[in-house]
């Protein structure tokens, strides 16, 4: 079995919003890099699927300030949020956004030719940018694309990162599979920054792509480095059928005209007049996902497992419906439903996860020479669904990662690997166990299970039973089955079977460690739901749950957040 | 039935046996040609890029002038019919380029506002005259005879503009082949592109597209073809011996307008159809349905 | 419960010889896509099957097929009773229905696809019109799926320099952008746009329902054109509109004559004799009557200008 060997200053893990935000600094700051992703550039991230981005900027409301949206933020994440990375990206996010227009993007405008912001859930003023059809990141995707074009920067595609190199404390490489060829690849760097997204695939129904299966987080945690909040995840309704389309958002918040669309019960009654009148279908994530699921609970949804409510479109103009929600009303009318009399039937889904690898405002990770960015990233937000979440996050620390990392990679000199041989020994062996096994575990089977035990145990509403069936069960696929699994084809030429091996054993460690830290977390707060522990505790829970691999075993403990800025009390 | 009859530029130049039979197939059916007395060039697809402004000022004329004998307008050519259509579903929709139009127009007393349908005459005899009227001429059916449909692009493409049948698996072709009694042949060049418009410029991309259509069409058991479009058949019928020679083929596929066929299946005869005038001699397919 | 049938292609390049076909029955559902068969066909039956997908609502552009004969991206696609999926043809396969798009993704850097101003503007908001950005913002949906190049038969007879639709849509949103600055026919140059045929296989294809040819293709042909009037190919636009102007109809003969050179009028002299034995060839120009009116139209619009 041959390696092959690549070396350079910095390598991005990941090729989304973040990882090429990443890619381009560390270029235009004078490093080496590489960009290795497990898939196509611009063609497999998260980010395409979004719609817009938030900041503060000489746009919307003259009386608005970073202050404002610094608090919106933190209040929204349920005071959660890493308060001075929250600043950080707050300040950031201007230049930013006026960045993206450079790379070509256009932000929506006013008549008068000046940026047009709209006004997001969860914040105070008008400061949500989108472009044309309210595409924003597939536009944010392609900017950033055409400035990886223009620098002609090296890609590795069809590459799987699956395990980091550490000597001494530090990271010095990272290993993998090349997927498309079958072989092992070996990459030794300065700097890695991992970019590689959000572990939704945890999840039966998920409406991120499905490459989301936390490959970073894991490397990460099993090199010994710290994650955060891995308990936290958002939850949101997607249209039912077809499963193709079950990856949709239900844009809530976007006006049409001077309405929104409705979500209503199996009665015909709209939802939100319930439970949030003033805010409607303008609320935050997670207050719509908890009515939603507030209805299922109580028997007001229809379908055979009792999960199917509606989005209702009939009452909007239909051009402008076209226009402003699009992906909805195209796809759905492809799958031959007239949104001009019919309703839309949606059914719960995951959405992004929050929880990710815990960093500083130099986007290091507690590894020296790890980087993190994006969604991989663990919840400086707290468990929120403020608009803008993701490709906020994504811009600013994927800009600041790639400072960080190329300064480093100009401050030292290229680390040797020789000490390491014995990891890249055993991480081949690892990943080429699956191609020798011979047993009746498929990939498949292995991911349907998990998928169906975090599905029934790992609920928006969870409890402590619940949570402690779903772990034994976890720990079981892990005991019993995750070692055996082998391929139902042993050819190397783009084996998406084996690229699935190795994701399972991914999502079963962060499966593990997310119902340990829900386990832990004894409260309920915005996104995140005990019905043991149905109220907010800030007493005892205005912390971050830290999950680390030390002397081979998990070690967690719960870290006070250091409310710098904004505190609880506050805001009443 | 009476229409403002549009026959473009081709038919009356390199395509006039077209243009004949279509008189000789109109007057047989009850379908009035009025002459339009001085409508220009569509521009085809040169004009369209080149200069928009006069390509909606020279067809909205042609429209005008329809309009102005309260009659729809009757193509015989492919790209006729969707540079019209398409100027025309223009001027309907937008009221600023219609006044603008109307503006110029004014210039030579003219004025279009939007009361006029352009038809292609494959749709006129499908749905205006219908099966049922044409069966009745019918005197001597096609039996047995192999015809290879080629559409055209611009008598299906684009779907929102020409609207008659479904650009991915037509068929309006296929029940003309039927109505006039012969058997139609399936292959996937029939709706692909001959090339023509490229053959000013670029002969040799337009011979090469062509031969590959001719092949498949042979190859599929065709012993003819028909087409909807003079651009297609200069190609198919013109280019023939040139296609074959690129491929290394000795094609002999004779090629038929729309009205020749349907005139010889209505009992017309090879003056009456101008059968002379094309290419690829037509004398072996009126020996195989017992004309010669 | 009501079934479909799939024939999907197969191939391993590394082990087969040729490739074969594999046949599925796969349960019918409402709405279905042609992805949810391909995912239901690999959970189920052979897990080895291997295509491409991500964002599963055409954004990405990872997951286009051949069904039926036509491209498009499966999951947009809708599920027929009877299909045929196959990989996008004209490329090296990967693998099953996976193919190597380096080719197509080459000649979209070949033509500098990323905006270049000449002065970079400071990190302030520009004032900028949405009028001004009416053309190049339906081009912005192009996802790359490179269904639209599937299509094109200029492409199907891999004729060299003919770099197709995607290519020319991208090239376009640049020279469309009013911010852009590049001379972007420098790039037009490399495209060999002027083998378009104006077929419309790209529009019917896309799935994002672009303007490809109208949109895209013909901008650029306007602006070669108007920037390049010396070259041929804008010779021969402008021949076309000045007999129209001239005659009112456009006499094939009269038009080759101004624009063709000796040698390739010479190439095709035995097609040119056999045409004009047949008395396809007319030689007087032929014009219409009322030319007055044509020609007092083109003053007026000149005029205007």
């Amino acid at each position: 079995m041959d390696v092959i060997y690549k070396e350079t200053d910095v390598l991005v893990i990941g090729g989304g919003l973040a990882g090429m935000r990443a890619t381009i600094e560390a270029h235009d700051n004078g490093a080496a890099v590489l960009l290795a992703l497990k898939g196509k550039l611009g063609k497999m991230n998260a980010g395409i699927c979004s719609y817009h981005c938030a900041a503060v900027g000489p746009w919307g409301d003259p009386d608005d300030t970073k202050e404002l949206h610094l608090k919106d933020v933190i209040e929204v994440g349920g005071y959660l949020g890493d308060q001075e990375l929250c600043k950080i990206m707050v300040e950031e996010l201007t230049d930013r956004v006026l960045e993206l227009e450079k790379y070509g993007l256009m932000w929506d405008r006013d008549s008068e030719g000046n940026i047009d912001p709209y006004l997001g859930a969860g914040h105070s003023k008008p400061r949500t940018l989108s472009t044309y059809k309210r595409q924003g990141g597939l536009d944010m995707i392609h900017s950033l694309r055409s400035e990886m074009r223009r620098r002609k920067i090296p890609l590795l595609e069809d590459i799987m990162a699956t395990g980091l190199l550490v000597n001494g404390g530090e990271v010095v490489g990272v290993v993998g599979l090349d997927y498309l060829n079958g072989t092992f690849i070996c990459l030794r760097a300065k700097s890695v920054i991992i970019a590689t997204g959000s572990h939704h695939q945890v999840f039966p129904v998920s409406t991120p792509p499905p490459e989301g299966t936390g490959d970073g987080v894991a490397m990460a945690y099993r090199a010994g480095a710290e994650l955060m909040n891995m308990e936290f995840t958002l939850f949101v309704f997607s249209p039912a059928n077809p499963r193709t389309f079950r990856g949709i958002l239900i844009p809530t918040l976007f006006k049409v005209g001077d309405e929104t669309l409705h979500l209503l019960n199996n009665k015909g009654e709209r939802i939100m007049e319930r439970y949030d009148p003033e805010h409607l279908e303008m609320a935050t994530k997670d207050v719509i996902a908890r009515s939603l699921h507030n209805e299922i609970r109580e028997g007001r949804a229809d379908g055979e497992e009792g999960n199917i409510l509606y989005a209702d479109l009939r009452h909007l103009p239909y051009e402008a419906a076209k226009q402003k929600l699009t992906d909805l009303v195209f796809c759905m009318e492809k799958a031959g439903i007239d949104i001009t009399k019919e309703l839309i039937p949606i059914s719960p889904a995951s959405h992004e996860t929050i929880g990710g690898i815990r960093i500083n405002k130099r986007c290091e990770s507690s590894l020296p020479g790890l980087y993190a960015a994006g969604s991989a990233i663990g919840a400086i937000y707290g468990n929120d669904g403020i608009t803008g979440r993701g490709s906020g996050h994504a811009l600013v620390f994927g800009k600041r990662a790639g400072e960080n990392a190329a300064q480093r990679a100009q401050q030292i000199d290229m680390p040797s690997i020789e000490n390491v041989m014995d990891q890249v020994e055993d991480e081949k062996k690892r990943v080429f166990k699956p191609m020798e096994t011979r047993s009746n575990i498929l990939p498949i089977m292995v991911l349907k299970d998990l998928q169906q035990t975090l599905g029934k145990y790992f609920r928006m509403e969870k409890n402590e039973r619940d949570l402690q069936k779903g772990l034994k069960k976890v720990l079981r696929i892990k005991k019993e089955r995750l070692h055996d699994i082998s391929l139902s084809s042993n050819t190397k030429r783009f084996n998406l079977e084996w690229r699935m091996a190795l994701e399972v054993e991914n999502l079963v460690d962060i499966a593990e460690i997310m119902f340990r830290a829900a386990i832990m977390r004894k409260e309920s707060r915005t996104m995140f739901l005990r019905d043991d522990y149905p109220e907010k505790d800030d007493k005892n829970w205005l912390k971050h749950i830290v999950v680390k691999k030390q002397n081979g075993s998990m070690s967690i403990e719960a870290l006070p957040i250091k409310l710098i800025y904004i505190k609880p009390e506050e805001e009443d | 039935m009476k229409f403002a009859y549009y026959p473009g530029c081709s038919p009356q130049t390199t395509t006039r046996e077209l243009d004949f039979s279509t008189r000789k197939i109109a007057k047989a059916l009850e379908i009035e040609l009025e002459d339009m007395n001085g409508a220009a060039c569509c521009g085809s697809v040169e004009l369209r890029s080149n200069d928009p402004d006069l390509f909606y000022a020279i067809n909205g004329r042609t429209l005008a002038i329809a309009e102005s004998k309260g009659l729809d307008l009757l193509t015989i050519c492919n790209t006729c019919q969707l540079t019209l259509s398409q100027a025309n579903k223009s001027l309907k929709n937008d009221d600023k380029l219609r006044d603008n139009i109307n503006r110029i127009l004014s210039e030579v007393n003219l004025r279009y506002s939007g009361g006029v349908d352009v038809k292609h005459l494959l749709w006129v005899l499908l749905e205006n005259v219908g099966p049922e009227k044409i069966k009745k001429e019918i005197k001597t059916p096609l039996t047995g005879l192999k015809v290879a449909p080629f559409y055209g692009c611009h008598i299906l493409r684009p779907k929102e503009i020409l609207r008659f049948d479904d650009p991915d698996d037509p068929r309006s072709l296929e029940d003309f082949i039927q109505m006039c009694g012969a058997e139609p042949v399936d292959y996937s060049g029939k709706i692909k592109c001959c090339g023509f418009h490229i053959l000013p410029y670029n002969p040799e991309l337009a011979v090469k597209l062509t031969g590959k259509y001719l092949k498949e069409a042979g190859d599929a058991g065709a012993q003819c073809m028909v087409t909807p479009c003079p651009l297609c058949f200069t190609m198919l019928d013109g280019y023939q011996s040139q296609a074959g020679k690129q491929l290394g083929y000795q094609f002999n596929l004779p090629v038929f307008h729309l009205p020749q066929l349907l005139g010889l299946a209505m009992g017309m005869g090879k003056d009456e159809l101008m059968l002379k005038r094309n290419m690829i001699a037509v004398d072996e397919i009126l020996h195989k349905i017992g004309r010669i | 419960m009501e079934k479909l049938s799939a024939k999907i292609f197969r191939y391993d390049p590394t082990t087969d010889d040729s490739h074969r076909y594999e046949t599925f029955e796969v349960p019918c559902e409402k709405g279905m896509r042609v992805l949810d068969v391909l995912m239901y066909i690999q959970e189920n039956f052979d897990t080895s099957l291997a295509f491409r997908y991500s964002c599963r609502r055409a954004r990405c552009g990872s997951c286009a097929v051949v069904v039926n004969g036509k491209p498009e991206p499966a999951c947009l696609g809708e599920a027929k009773k009877n299909m045929v999926i196959e990989p996008l043809p004209n490329l090296p396969i990967i693998r099953d229905l996976v193919v190597r798009t380096d080719e197509y993704e080459e000649r979209i850097q070949d033509i500098n696809p990323y905006l270049v101003r000449t002065k970079q503007p400071e990190l302030k908001p520009e004032k900028l019109l949405s009028s001004d950005f009416t053309q190049v913002m339906p081009l912005n949906e192009c996802i790359e799926c490179f269904s639209c190049v599937s299509a094109c038969p200029v492409n199907g007879i891999k004729w060299k320099g003919f770099l197709g639709p995607t290519t020319l849509v991208q090239l376009s949103r640049r020279l469309l952008d009013p911010r852009d600055d590049r001379d972007r026919i420098q790039d037009a140059l490399r495209t060999g746009f002027e083998n378009c045929v104006s077929c419309y296989m790209c529009v019917n294809t896309c799935p994002v329902e672009i303007g490809i040819l109208d949109g895209a293709i013909e901008n650029i042909k306007k602006n070669y054109i108007e920037k390049r009037q010396q070259d041929d190919y804008s010779k021969y636009n402008n021949a076309w509109k000045n007999i129209v102007i001239k005659n009112g109809i456009v006499n094939p003969f009269i038009l080759m004559r101004r624009i063709l050179k000796i040698n390739t009028l010479l190439k095709n002299i035995v097609t040119g004799i056999k045409f004009f034995l047949k008395g396809r060839i007319s030689l007087s120009s032929k014009r219409i009557p009322n030319i007055e009116e044509i020609r007092k139209i083109e003053k007026v619009i000149g005029e205007k200008r």
